[in-house]
């Protein structure tokens, strides 16, 4: 007889939350022993204590709360404008075959094309602070929440359509009551999607400038050999990423919950 | 089971008048399809009428005329005195599956109508309630439908229609997409509903068995453009349920309306149009 893994862990441990908890959980004690015993050289991971403690340290430092702040004010700014700048685009799409047949293909290249590339140009015109980085990490978050939006409205059931004009809905009910529910996880994955870009884009571009920011700090500390620093700032990114993916969740669910 | 062996009201309000109604669609630069010519017909106030005809024979599209979802080209449709102009409160539309909508649970979709109608929340509730007791799906007002099976879809499609109070229901296909056995289930339940509720009912399907179960009368539609060959009465006692399928009387009425699509359909299989 076949004894499967998950057979042998006691039924608390089964949820997917124990099980991810223990994965993280299992790294961290692999790290800490494989740096102690010496088995992982210190010049490539930190003891997960060390960095902890160092953790606590730093970020109580003025410094480090300000690199913090910068970072979630572009990161903040950017999903804003690129949510009202998104869905704009999507409506014009939505309205007009001619203008999305003519700019939807270009918008996709646009998205697959690094544009951290070219982010010369944008700090000769904008200067090395945040309106570089917040210009260039707009044009990843504007595609995806764009692109996916518009597919969202362009898709919209039909029959439901239909069932709306058949009750004799209003246009505004219409919209409220049928196209924006119907194209609503559509939005919602371009504006995740959106955001994990914006989020990567204004860390990776504040570490190319090795400027103020967590990325930036990142990069300061890896050219100085500061590895349990860069760890740190590496761990605050980590967090930051978490807890705001968990708050996207919370506010998804009550928007989608407020539709009814 | 209740049911209602009179099928005639006392006032003829709701006569639905088609006369001479035409449609030809024209696309663009597209050659012109004429999906329908020269419909005369008069649906009694009461009525349970069915239409049946060959696949892409404009059933669907005579429905959604009458709907007032899509405009006709020529002739006219009245209820009473009044042309239809556009979809109307006291006409309501049962659609083929997946109507309903997924991000609302039985309960909210069946409330839509009185919802946009601006109904306040506790009347709407109570009536809502009513009809989804109707059709038989209380204690599940708080499922959405993708925990339904096809045929409580449906019933939930019906109980929302209904909740409007429509008096007149057309229904384009309603259990198409539900296996023999449902469907004749659904049949009979629809003719309990139909019997407590005194609505006039326009049903399209492509199941005979089904038109003849259901109708006080048949309307038999030609090939492409869709043009009436045949109206059978269907002289079977009400209240009916499934087991008259296997009476005479019930065999030659299918066999009268089989006799008239067969030509279409023969022609459709050897050309390859059908679909």
């Amino acid at each position: 007889m076949q004894t499967k893994i998950s057979d042998l862990l006691p039924a608390e441990v089964k949820r997917p939350e124990a099980v991810t908890f223990l994965i993280v959980v299992g790294a961290l004690i692999v790290a800490e022993v494989g740096v102690a015993t010496g088995t992982i050289s210190s010049l490539l991971l930190r003891r997960p204590t060390d960095v902890f403690v160092e953790l606590v340290a730093i970020v109580q430092t003025p410094s480090m709360i300000a690199d913090i702040r910068l970072t979630i004010e572009r990161i903040l700014i950017t999903t804003v404008v690129s949510i009202l700048v998104g869905m704009t685009m999507s409506i014009v799409f939505w309205r007009s075959d001619l203008l999305r047949k003519a700019y939807l293909p270009f918008l996709g290249a646009l998205f697959a094309t690094p544009i951290v590339l070219i982010y010369p140009i944008f700090v000769v015109i904008l200067g090395r602070g945040s309106a570089a980085i917040i210009a260039i990490s707009l044009v990843v978050g504007i595609i995806p929440i764009a692109i996916n939006a518009t597919g969202g409205l362009v898709n919209v059931d039909q029959t439901l359509v239909k069932v709306g004009r058949s009750m004799n809905v209003s246009p505004r009910q219409m919209i409220t009551k049928v196209i924006i529910p119907d194209a609503a996880p559509d939005i919602f994955a371009g504006i995740r999607i959106g955001f994990a870009y914006i989020v990567t884009s204004v860390i990776a571009v504040e570490f190319l400038l090795a400027t103020e920011g967590l990325g930036g700090r990142i990069s300061n500390a890896y050219l100085r050999f500061s590895t349990t620093e860069m760890f740190v700032s590496i761990v605050l990114v980590l967090l930051l990423v978490v807890l705001s993916i968990a708050l996207f969740r919370n506010i998804e669910g009550r928007i989608r919950q407020d539709e009814n | 089971m209740t049911a209602n062996n009179s099928n005639t009201h006392p006032d003829s309000e709701a006569e639905i008048t088609i006369d001479g109604v035409g449609k030809t669609y024209e696309e663009g630069t597209k050659e012109a399809v004429e999906a329908l010519r020269d419909i005369n017909l008069t649906v009694r106030d009461g009525e349970f009428l069915t239409i049946v005809g060959p696949s892409g024979c404009g059933k669907s599209t005579l429905l959604e005329i009458l709907s007032g979802l899509v405009s006709k080209s020529e002739g006219s449709v009245k209820i009473g005195d009044e042309e239809v102009t556009g979809p109307r409160s006291d006409i309501g539309v049962v659609f083929q599956e997946y109507s309903l909508f997924p991000w609302r649970t039985v309960m909210e979709n069946t409330e839509f109508g009185l919802e946009v109608d601006g109904v306040g929340k506790k009347k709407r509730r109570e009536t809502a309630q009513e009809f989804i007791d109707l059709v038989g799906l209380e204690g599940f007002e708080d499922a959405y439908p993708n925990e339904l099976s096809g045929g409580m879809q449906q019933r939930v499609a019906i109980a929302r229609t209904l909740s409007g109070d429509p008096d007149i229901l057309l229904m384009d296909e309603p259990f198409g997409a539900l296996d023999e056995q449902t469907r004749m289930y659904m049949g009979e339940e629809l003719l309990r509903i139909w019997g407590e509720t005194q609505k006039t009912v326009i049903f399209i399907t492509h199941s005979l068995q089904e038109s003849v179960l259901l109708s006080d009368r048949v309307v038999v539609l030609s090939d492409r453009p869709g043009q009436i060959r045949d109206i059978v009465d269907i002289d079977l006692e009400r209240p009916r349920d499934t087991d008259i399928v296997q009476s005479e009387k019930f065999n030659e009425a299918q066999s009268r309306i089989w006799d008239q699509i067969k030509t279409d359909v023969e022609e459709n299989v050897v050309e390859g149009n059908a679909n």
